[in-house]
């Protein structure tokens, strides 16, 4: 019994600690910054991220550029709301799902051995699928989840109460 | 607080409308259904190709030899070694290292702008194998792309790669000798 309650102290400390609203504000800072810069490249150099999703070949090629026009955008987009702070639950969201697409991505290649650019942050960075981009991703994918979960309203323009 | 599914869809949904409307004005933009890279082989057919031989002619009009980079087999390939053709190695240079077709030079094209001097040294008239790992890997037709662009009239792309030469036993060199 004591062990039972041991668990359940240890997740009561470990929500207290990732509800933080300072560290939570950190994730929110930290995956705006990426998502933003990663969707700016790519708009950049729509043709360069069309390839980089065809190397993947996981899409039907009818629908490889709908998606090198479209991602960028909800990537700058979703990033930068989370950043002002604006519907940093549903835009957390939006990025976790990328992120989870993102990830399967990577390790199909992997597995299939595919030798290809990430696309990441554009073609001209050069970093190619591995297991390091995996594991970013994976860290990433848990800043996005934990968002979702405990929201952050820390620094938030649309300021609904500095509590949460 | 739950998620609010309204607003997710509608950011979704302006964002997207929003990448399409700057790509559609945008110069740089792509069409919306991707084209397919057609790669074109060398046709065997015609007869100076035949038996998979490719005659690398030294006295043609270069601007009437390509008008793009064309693919090019295992057999062409070789003959075209033969005939010393440069190879251009368009994987990392790590992978060049660890084994390259023989006197084939490395140009990554990942890192392109970086190592493109040493197509300073390189005649433009001069016959080009681009090629890559195998069959999985683009990199050869898309250094071969863009070899073509800077100016080289004649460019293959051997997309059976280095897999398929090593399997071949041709000669190559590098730290697996």
């Amino acid at each position: 019994m004591i062990g039972r309650w041991q668990i359940i102290l240890l997740k009561v400390k470990m929500n207290n600690f990732l509800s933080n609203k300072y560290l939570l504000f950190l994730f929110r800072i930290i995956l705006g910054f990426v998502f933003i810069y990663a969707g700016i490249i790519k708009i950049a150099d729509p043709a360069g991220f069309s390839d980089a999703i065809n190397n993947y070949k996981l899409l039907p090629l009818s629908f490889v550029n709908f998606f090198a026009i479209t991602l960028p955008w909800i990537e700058v987009v979703a990033g930068l709301f989370l950043l002002f702070g604006i519907s940093v639950k549903e835009n957390s969201f939006i990025i976790a799902v990328m992120l989870v697409v993102f990830i399967f991505a990577i390790a199909i290649s992997l597995g299939r051995g595919l030798n290809i650019d990430c696309g990441c942050f554009g073609t001209s960075s050069g970093t190619k699928v591995g297991i390091i981009k995996l594991i970013e991703n994976i860290i990433l994918l848990t800043f996005a989840l934990l968002l979702t979960k405990f929201n952050s309203f820390y620094l938030s323009i649309t300021s609904h109460n500095d509590n949460s | 607080m739950k998620i609010n599914f309204t607003s997710l869809s509608s950011i979704i949904i302006i964002s997207s409308l929003l990448g399409l409307l700057i790509n559609y004005i945008n110069p740089k933009g792509i069409p919306f259904i991707k084209e397919e890279r057609h790669l074109n082989f060398v046709e065997d057919s015609t007869t100076s190709y035949i038996t998979n031989e490719i005659t690398v002619n030294n006295d043609k009009n270069p601007d009437e030899v390509f008008d793009e980079a064309k693919a090019i087999t295992l057999k062409q390939a070789y003959s075209l070694y033969n005939q010393n053709a440069l190879f251009i190695d368009a994987r990392d240079y790590v992978e060049y290292e660890i084994g390259h077709i023989k006197n084939a030079v490395s140009l990554p094209f990942n890192d392109f702008d970086e190592y493109k001097t040493i197509l300073d040294t390189i005649p433009k008239t001069i016959p080009i194998v681009a090629y890559c790992d195998g069959k999985d890997c683009d990199l050869s037709i898309l250094l071969g792309d863009k070899l073509f662009e800077s100016g080289y009239r004649e460019v293959y792309i051997f997309f059976g790669g280095w897999i398929d030469w090593q399997m071949a036993n041709y000669p190559f060199e590098g730290e697996d000798e």
